[in-house]
């Protein structure tokens, strides 16, 4: 990829490979829209403003879409990828920024809150929620936005945010222990607890909640890589396939997947789609 | 002290006060009515099912949105210089 630029845009690096400068220039203004409308942590954000909001709230044409598109992904994946986990992450501490959020929180933990997405009636831009749920949308809106982003170039190219990628052409990605692939086309992503974690009431905290308890999950997974049609599907896959513990190869054979499950002990899985592609 | 007796000027902005808190009150009513109204008779939300442990699930505004996941479509790098990464982030 000869042209590649670089931003910071929703708490993470971007990196977009193959864009002109004014295809550039609108990738950088559909981050910074997404960023101001779907932030948890600003005040002035459209979420913000939805959480805060009784029980019917009117939605920006974006937000309405990006919601659908949130319900549609835990739909398809029995709600393990929940919007409305907002609840559990502060009550797990993380209600800041993570840049501003204490290693060691010594506040003891909030009371648990599982994910309630079926509860959620969207109809047209009218959302419908009981009293008490708050959304995040951290789970689709940084992958989606590569999508979207990567829709912007005309030609062959990249857009990779925080480590989720969109690819159309071909490129070289390197993966979380040093090796690299080779994707033609969609998305690669990783989740994992080994990155965004904190202490709270003595108590390891990380930012992937499983939704039927409302807590971070203990997963045996450090980290998970996924490569689908799209990024939004891997990462959502990423994401499943972490929090599905013991069960998640099995999840990504089933759909036939390329995933790589790496252990907190160290075991590396991969699945047979995986061991195929880069056997070839 | 003696105190003034209501004018009927008073009488007037007083029924005009009156007036207002129950126009008021009368839209913001008929705004959660009428929502509600649209709410309950779209049919994504009409269909109301019953779950097997007899709670209700309803289904939302996209059940008919399907998401794909697709297939990756990954190859061995040949050796180049790679392009970006995917990590924890």
């Amino acid at each position: 990829m000869s042209r590649e630029a670089h931003f910071a845009a929703m708490g993470v690096d971007v990196t977009v490979g193959g864009a002109t400068d004014a295809e550039l220039a609108s990738v950088k203004a559909l981050f910074a829209d997404w960023e101001q409308a779907f932030s948890r942590f600003r005040a002035d954000s459209e979420l913000t403003r939805i959480n805060r909001s009784g029980r019917v709230a009117e939605l920006s044409p974006l937000f309405a879409e990006v919601l659908a598109r949130a319900l549609a992904v835990a739909r398809a994946t029995d709600g393990l990828v929940d919007p409305t986990l907002g609840k559990a992450l502060e009550a797990a501490g993380y209600d800041r920024d993570f840049a501003a959020l204490a290693v060691e929180d010594p506040r003891s933990a909030d009371e648990a809150a599982p994910g309630r997405w079926r509860e959620l009636d969207l109809v047209g831009r009218m959302l419908f929620r009981p009293a008490g749920v708050r959304l995040d949308l951290n789970g689709v809106v940084k992958a989606l936005a590569a999508d979207e982003a990567l829709a912007l170039l005309t030609g062959r190219g990249f857009v990779a945010a925080g480590g989720d990628v969109a690819v159309r052409g071909g490129a070289v990605v390197t993966l979380p222990d040093g090796g690299a692939v080779r994707v033609e086309s969609g998305g690669i992503a990783t989740s994992g607890s080994g990155k965004r974690r904190w202490r709270r009431a003595g108590r390891v905290q990380h930012h992937l909640i499983d939704p039927a308890t409302g807590r971070p999950s203990e997963s045996r997974w450090l980290e998970v890589t996924v490569a689908a049609g799209s990024c939004l599907a891997s990462d959502a896959a990423a994401k499943v396939a972490f929090l599905l513990d013991g069960d998640g190869p099995a999840w990504l054979e089933a759909r036939g997947l390329p995933g790589r499950l790496a252990s907190t002990g160290g075991a590396i899985v991969e699945t047979s789609r995986w061991r195929e592609a880069l056997a070839a | 002290m003696t105190q003034r007796a209501p004018s009927r000027l008073d009488g007037a902005r007083q029924r005009a006060a009156a007036a207002k808190r129950a126009l008021a009150i009368g839209s913001a009513a008929a705004f959660v009515l009428v929502a509600l109204w649209a709410h309950g008779s779209h049919p994504g939300v009409a269909a109301v099912q019953n779950g097997g442990d007899g709670s209700a699930v309803v289904d939302d505004d996209g059940a008919g949105d399907d998401f794909g996941f697709g297939t990756g479509s990954l190859s061995p790098s040949t050796g180049v210089s790679p392009d970006t990464g995917t990590h924890v982030s």
